[in-house]
């Protein structure tokens, strides 16, 4: 059934594609188009991004979400824009894997792509990559929780779903309290999809260590919230104090920092996710091309804590300043 | 007299007793595997999941007893946590008001579901997978993904409070799983709902309103899927538009391990009590004896067959002992 | 071929299904295979044609010993039956289900030789006389023609030994003459054909020899030249006459418990009138799709009428559905399909009983179920009916067929019905519980006043328990015959002028 349902989408994409092609010979002004899987928080972010290149630089940009976090919805959506004439794209692949198969058909038609938020596995016919490195990231997360452990204790390690994602992350964790010989991961959870199941693993894992546990990691969106309600529900009621990094901004997050109920969380640049890809598709559009060998753009990430909670929103935007400014050059040329 | 009804499996039956025993045989192994098991943090967070998970259960037991079944459960818990977080975050108002709006919203769904099942005639997992996407479809329209994080401190200690060492929500599982077993034994409703779903044509050729029935269960259902995501409020301190999300499985897996059967006709109280402490005893557990993540799916999986292959086992002895 | 059973015998739980049974079909022939229900005729078919295998005896054909486990093993040698139910798959088409068994003969590369299968189909249809497009849908056809298509399907194959199970069943009289024309035409072709059937009438007509079977013992095979109705009917019951000994209920002309005036129902009754009296037991004779039950349950308000008027104890009433009958005008319903719609299977003896009383088993302070009173309702029904079963807690699945059709009427009793409809009374009950439903129904009447309504296509059942009897023919009531209790009537009497409307 489900194959089926590929087979015939893919047709269907592929006749979109074909349709499209037929009259875009003539079309050679570039149309610029921003897409993501579906409605989060984070899309949402990069929206922002998105609009403030639009604004800065009087480009029309269009913005497009899909209704589900499938790649068959993705190449449908993507297919019909294709159709419509767009040829500048910056897409949130929903599957890092499947939507090459997207990118080739497209990259076919001389369609220019930008990955944003993920990166599809390489090789792939997307010219570039914006977006936090994973790995890197984890690292920077572990390193600034077991400083505020005081570089020794126990850590339980909280996973997101299996995946090649989630393999980076958990690399980036390992290696880093490899490097402290007084840390180690005395537990890791894994799988965590939901929100409930996230607590109710995380509170068996906390449960299973009872008193031995110095502090928690998690790389995930997902888990970072649940740990979050968790952990100020379990230092509320006088539990041992638990330090804990997560990622992402979520508000429910942001207020657990704030109450000095966990330490802190690692502030992507969804704004810069946006603005960047952007700004390489309006370059390559003048004829720019990318520097060889170069492909991920990483738009960095920045540790948030308590100190800095209120005006973390600036120092991202900086961040984003700086790359622009180094993208010729760097990244592209004439 | 006790006794006597006892052993004429008036009051625990062969089948309850079978699940109550994979229960306890859980509680005893994994007792014995982790010192960490029979800790105080421990077992009033295993009860409080026991207590949300039995709401999830009871949404699609009480429709699988009529021989329905309700695909949107989690949704209209999502939709019943958004209506309350957006009520009590959004617009400000009391948080018990807000709880009778969210609950009326549960009810809506349920009436929709019901209304389409009985006046329009059609199956119940058409119906509800249809449902559960537009449910879901208007959790995220209404909430755009955020959750609702002004949830009064009053409110949350339903979710977080304890008596005696247990869990208020331990207290609130116990008082339905009662209700809900006074329904079936004693009232006319129960009954009738467990004659729909044990043979419809025959229900109704009693006399039995079927449509009626299918209707109440549908309330019931979406009832219980409301309180169940207004508990989650409550525990997690926030109103996330995801909770629900990964209900469906659960709904039916902890039904059917308490007992319930998948043809309709048949449930019991005391069986969805150890269904649900099956599952989170088994999910515990893998934690506690630090199993590797990512084979916990099979080892979850494993474990839930054999507690039924054990049932049916059960079963199986039972009836070659009745026949000699 | 020539078919020959000796002493078959097969054991179910409890039971001796057949005993010794030994008999010889011969090919060219008509055999008839005749007895009550119970008396064993299912389970020799199914152990002619391989769905069970005897505990005693062989089955030679042609003098080959044949050791049959399956349905498949019994098509393989030629052996073929035809059901009662018309069993096709509504969905695909005619050609299909007539090749269903034997695709792998259509077989051409990774697919079916479709046109060779639909002209195969076409000429096998047109063998038992049907002009259809084998690619038509067959869920569109009237239950004679799926029985044709059966027989189409059976005689595709090469088939030397055909049963032929309660063929007449479900259809009009014209289609039986058709029916029987290509019977006798395959019986002139040399195939052995083996014919069960209730109705006698169609057994004189078509049969060339008759085996009758009773509790589960060979009563007696003989050539239809030498029988007669009457020889016959007591080869299978063991007397000349079965006619309980039931007396004349004399019951008031002017009292009516039920009056039914120009009752339609668009396409399952027509124009039916009649008067039920307080205390009497009316007989609604009829083949199956006559009106009887269709009537019967539009009355209880299962099926909407669009036309007619009922009254109940002289007051019109409009009955809008089930539960309106059983409480407001205490009307019950005995189903005739006890197991699909009549019982509760997997309850126990006590809320089957109980499961019609509704809200009359609230407690009336509490709205709680009276528990005490329930079981003291079960109880009293189980020695009053005196049904066999270990207690009212015995699951009813695992009773036999007459205790299940008396919790049937019991749970009517409970319900406090003073108008009892009952289909079908002993359909799939053995001969002595027949017999004691038969001897309540009656008390039911003559000693608790009940107005009852036996719905029945065994005609000794229905001329021995009612008074007066109504002969349904294509939805219309055509007329009625006084029962046999009528002074100077003799069961013959009263069953040739059944025949005679029945015409």
């Amino acid at each position: 059934m489900t194959k089926k349902w590929t087979i015939l989408k893919t047709a269907i994409a592929g006749v979109a594609i074909a349709s499209f092609s037929a009259f875009s010979a003539s079309a050679e002004e570039p149309k610029f188009a921003w897409y993501a899987s579906t409605v989060h928080p984070y899309f949402d972010e990069v929206q922002k991004g998105v609009d403030a290149f639009a604004k800065d630089t009087g480009v029309e940009v269009t913005k497009r979400l899909g209704q589900d976090w499938t790649q068959d919805n993705q190449n449908e959506n993507v297919a019909a824009m294709a159709a419509q004439g767009f040829n500048y794209f910056s897409i949130f692949p929903s599957d890092v894997s499947g939507a090459k198969g997207l990118y080739e058909e497209l990259a076919e038609r001389g369609v220019t792509i930008v990955d944003f938020g993920q990166a599809t596995q390489e090789p792939t016919p997307a010219a570039f990559y914006v977006g936090t490195q994973l790995k890197q990231a984890a690292m920077q997360a572990t390193e600034a929780l077991v400083k505020s452990m005081g570089g020794k204790g126990n850590i339980i390690n909280i996973l997101e779903v299996p995946g090649e994602n989630t393999r980076l992350r958990r690399e980036g964790v390992e290696e880093v309290v490899a490097k402290y010989p007084d840390v180690n991961i005395i537990q890791t959870v894994g799988d965590l999809s939901t929100i409930e199941d996230s607590v109710e693993k995380v509170q068996n894992a906390i449960a299973a260590n009872l008193g031995k546990i110095d502090g928690m990691i998690a790389t995930g969106y997902t888990p970072t919230v649940a740990v979050a309600e968790l952990l100020t529900e379990y230092h509320e009621q006088g539990g041992d104090r638990i330090h804990f990094f997560g990622i992402d901004t979520d508000a429910v997050v942001l207020d657990a920092i704030r109450a000095g109920h966990i330490d802190g969380t690692l502030a992507q640049n969804p704004y810069g996710h946006g603005y960047i890809s952007m700004a390489l598709l309006k370059m390559m559009s003048e004829g720019f091309k990318p520097v060889e060998g170069q492909h991920a753009i990483d738009a960095g990430v920045l540790t948030v804590t308590k100190d800095n909670i209120d005006n973390f929103q600036g120092e991202i935007s900086d961040l984003t300043k700086g790359i622009i400014n180094s993208l010729e050059g760097e990244y592209l040329t004439k | 007299m006790f006794m006597k009804r006892l052993r004429a499996g008036r009051i625990i039956t062969g089948a309850e007793a079978g699940i109550l025993g994979a229960a306890a045989l859980l509680v005893v192994i994994f007792a014995l595997a982790s010192d960490s098991f029979l800790t105080q943090y421990n077992i009033f967070n295993l009860t409080r999941t026991q207590s949300l998970y039995m709401f999830v259960a009871l949404s699609q037991a009480i429709m699988l007893v009529t021989g329905n079944m309700n695909l949107s459960v989690g949704a209209i818990a999502g939709l019943t946590a958004v209506t309350f977080g957006y009520t009590v975050d959004t617009l400000g108002l009391p948080w018990p008001l807000c709880i009778a709006i969210a609950l009326g919203v549960s009810l809506a769904t349920g009436f929709f579901n019901g209304f389409v099942m009985t006046k329009l005639g059609v199956n119940s997992f058409i119906v509800t997978l249809s449902t559960l996407f537009i449910f879901t479809g208007i959790v995220y329209g209404v909430s755009e993904g955020y959750s609702y994080r002004n949830i009064p401190a009053a409110f949350k200690t339903i979710g977080r409070g304890s008596f005696l060492g247990l869990p208020y929500l331990f207290y609130l599982m116990l008082g339905t799983l009662l209700a809900v077993w006074y329904m079936f034994r004693h009232t006319i409703f129960g009954r009738q709902l467990l004659a729909t779903g044990s043979n419809a044509e025959a229900a109704e050729l009693s006399g039995i309103n079927t449509h009626r029935v299918i209707m109440g269960a549908n309330f019931l259902s979406s009832l219980f899927a409301g309180i169940g995501g207004l508990l989650w409020v409550s525990r997690l301190g926030s109103a996330q538009p995801a909770i629900g999300e990964n209900w469906l499985i659960i709904s039916f897996a902890v039904a059917i391990i308490g007992g319930t059967a998948l043809a309709g006709g048949r449930i019991t109280a005391l069986g969805l009590f150890a269904g649900g402490l099956i599952m989170v005893l088994i999910k515990n557990g893998l934690i506690l004896v630090q199993a590797n993540v990512y084979f916990e799916q099979a080892f979850l999986g494993s474990i839930i067959l054999l507690t039924i292959l054990l049932d049916r086992a059960r079963e199986v002895w039972a009836k070659r002992t009745n026949r000699s | 071929m020539t078919l020959e059973l000796s002493g078959i015998g097969k054991s179910f739980p409890g039971v001796k299904a057949l005993d010794g049974v030994s008999t010889i079909f011969h090919p060219g022939e008509v055999h008839a295979l005749l007895g009550e229900n119970g008396a064993g005729k299912s389970t020799l078919i199914k152990a002619i044609c391989g769905i069970h295998r005897a505990d005693e005896g062989t089955i030679r054909l042609d003098g080959e010993a044949l050791n049959l486990s399956s349905l498949g093993d019994g098509m393989a040698k030629g052996i073929t039956i035809v059901n009662q139910e018309i069993q096709v798959f509504s969905e695909a088409s005619i050609a299909e289900n007539i090749m269903i068994d034997k695709l792998q003969l259509y077989r051409s590369g990774m697919g079916l030789d479709w046109q060779r299968l639909n002209r195969d189909a076409a000429a096998a249809l047109k063998r038992v006389g049907l002009d259809l497009d084998p690619e038509a849908a067959i869920g569109d056809l009237s239950a004679a023609q799926k029985q044709l298509v059966q027989i189409a399907k059976a005689l595709s194959r090469e088939t030397k030994v055909l049963l032929l199970d309660e063929p007449t069943s479900s259809i009009t009289a014209n289609e039986v003459a058709r029916l029987f024309a290509l019977v006798r035409e395959l019986r002139n072709n040399g195939i052995t054909l083996i014919f069960v059937s209730h109705k006698l009438e169609e057994v004189l007509e078509i049969c060339d020899r008759v085996t009758v079977l009773r509790d589960g013992h060979h009563v007696g095979t003989k050539p239809i030249a030498e029988l007669d109705r009457d020889d016959i009917v007591e080869m299978m019951i063991g007397r000349k006459l079965r006619i309980e000994a039931f007396p004349r209920l004399e019951t008031d002309q002017d009292t009516s418990a039920l009056e039914v005036n120009g009752v339609s129902a668009p396409g399952l009754v027509d124009n039916a009138s009649f008067t039920l009296r307080q205390g009497e037991v009316l007989g609604f004779y009829g083949l199956v799709g006559s009106g009887r039950t269709e009537l019967a349950r539009t009355l209880i308000g299962l099926y909407s009428k669009s036309a007619g008027t009922v009254s109940v104890n002289g007051e019109p009433v409009e009955i809008a559905d089930i539960g309106e009958a059983i409480e407001k005008y205490r009307i019950g319903y005995v189903s005739e399909n006890r197991k699909e719609d009549g019982l509760f299977l997997d309850f126990d003896i006590e809320m089957n009983m109980t499961m019609a009383m509704g809200k009359r088993l609230q407690n009336p302070i509490t709205r709680a179920i009276d528990g005490k009173r329930q079981r003291r309702i079960a109880e009293e029904l189980m020695s009053a009916l005196d049904v066999r079963a270990t207690g009212i807690e015995q699951r009813v699945g695992d009773l036999s067929g007459g205790n299940q059709q008396k919790i049937s009427i019991a749970k009517w009793l409970a319900a406090d019905c003073d108008i009892l409809i009952v289909d079908e009374p002993s359909v799939g009950v053995d001969v002595g519980a027949k017999s004691m439903i038969h001897k309540l129904i009656w008390d039911l009447a003559s000693t608790k006043g009940k107005s009852v309504i036996v719905i029945s296509s065994d005609m000794p059942e229905i001329i021995s328990l009612a008074s007066r009897i109504l002969v349904f023919k294509e939805r219309r009531i055509v007329g009625e015959v006084p029962g046999l209790p009528e002074p100077g009537q003799s069961e013959d009497s009263v069953s040739q002028a059944i025949g005679r409307l029945m015409a």
